[in-house]
């Protein structure tokens, strides 16, 4: 097998695994032992992920990495990241998508203040995603409209099947009530 | 059984909160150290002997010690584009398999790297400023992957629990 077939495999493989859910990292590494094994074979490839985790590690450019993050967490934790996205999502709410335009434009101010993409997506990220995970007025009216002929016992069953599925494991953002009474 | 795992399970926790805990510490040096730098360069023109070395090593505790306390807070990324719309108890069988996995590419790496760690203090490679040994650092990266091993150990008991749940 030529070392570009392994290759395209090893990308393949690796699509696989990352839209299997497996952890980047270590869906990255798996791929990568597989590949040098069949390249290298397994003594090759042991010297190899003995050595890697460690150089590429203790590598002086990526120190700004874990720097713009932890900076990212102090903006996000002070509240600037905050009152950036209150202040996009005022002006730009409205507009079909708002939620994501609003976040374009807070992750555009960010950039203007930090220069960091990996700062932005830290103190965007821990603003916008709760915003995003919401269930949202609109289709909690759908879905009672949707469920009205039902008795109120099944109603109450659907609502209780529809958030939980929903929400999959996703820890709950707030508290819900909802109160049916029955004409 | 249940007694043994919930032991483990709270011993691993306390390790991971400690990993955790260390690694938060190393960003703290990093950064002052960073700042520290950055200042008496730009005043004093005299920046701190040795920075761009003690920068180098301090990484390794702030990816070696972050990795397992991640792992443990079930943090690291991963794609749910697909799998997140299963169903919880077939997506954690899924992610069971891909533990299996995980565990058998950090084993390699926990094993291949003691002997890396004592090849490294046999032959003594140090910095060249500060003459820093860097076979205790080596030691860390196999102590973290040691760590990393009975964590997703944890992880694993954990998808295969909410996997067999009614």
């Amino acid at each position: 097998m030529s070392v570009e077939l392994i290759g395209i495999i090893g990308i393949f493989l690796l699509m696989f695994l990352l839209f299997a859910g497996m952890w980047l990292g270590f869906a990255m590494a798996f791929v990568g032992f597989i590949g040098l094994v069949i390249v290298m074979g397994f003594d090759g490839a042991v010297t190899v992920m003995a050595t890697i985790p460690y150089t590429r590690s203790a590598f002086y450019s990526i120190s700004a990495l874990p720097l713009f993050t932890f900076m990212g967490v102090v903006v996000g934790a002070s509240g600037i990241g905050n009152d950036l996205y209150d202040t996009a999502y005022k002006w730009f709410g409205r507009l079909p998508g708002g939620l994501a335009v609003s976040t374009i434009f807070a992750s555009g101010g960010f950039a203007a203040i930090t220069g960091s993409s990996s700062a932005s997506i830290v103190t965007l990220g821990s603003v916008a995603i709760p915003e995003m995970k919401k269930f949202k007025y609109k289709n909690l009216k759908e879905l009672i409209l949707r469920i009205q002929p039902e008795s109120m016992e099944k109603q109450r069953t659907i609502l209780d099947q529809t958030l939980e599925e929903w929400r999959g494991d996703v820890e709950q953002l707030d508290d819900i009530l909802v109160i049916g009474r029955r004409f | 059984m249940q007694t043994i795992i919930s032991l483990y399970k709270t011993i691993i926790t306390k390790i991971a909160r400690i990993c955790g805990i260390l690694g938060a510490i190393s960003l703290i040096l990093l950064s002052l150290l960073t700042v520290g730098d950055v200042l008496l360069r730009f005043f004093f023109n005299s920046p701190i002997v040795g920075s761009y070395e003690l920068t180098e090593y301090l990484l390794i505790p702030i990816v070696f010690f972050a990795i397992p306390w991640a792992t443990k807070e079930k943090s690291n990324v991963r794609v749910d584009l697909i799998v997140g719309r299963f169903r919880k108890h077939r997506r954690a069988v899924i992610y069971a398999i891909s533990c299996v996995l995980s565990i058998i590419v950090t084993s390699v790496f926990a094993w291949f790297t003691v002997p890396q760690a004592f090849y490294i203090l046999e032959v003594y490679i140090h910095s060249e400023m500060l003459k820093i040994p860097a076979f205790p650092f080596y030691f860390l990266t196999a102590l973290a992957f040691f760590i990393l091993f009975f964590i997703l150990i944890d992880n694993l008991i954990d998808f295969i629990e909410e996997a067999s749940a009614k």
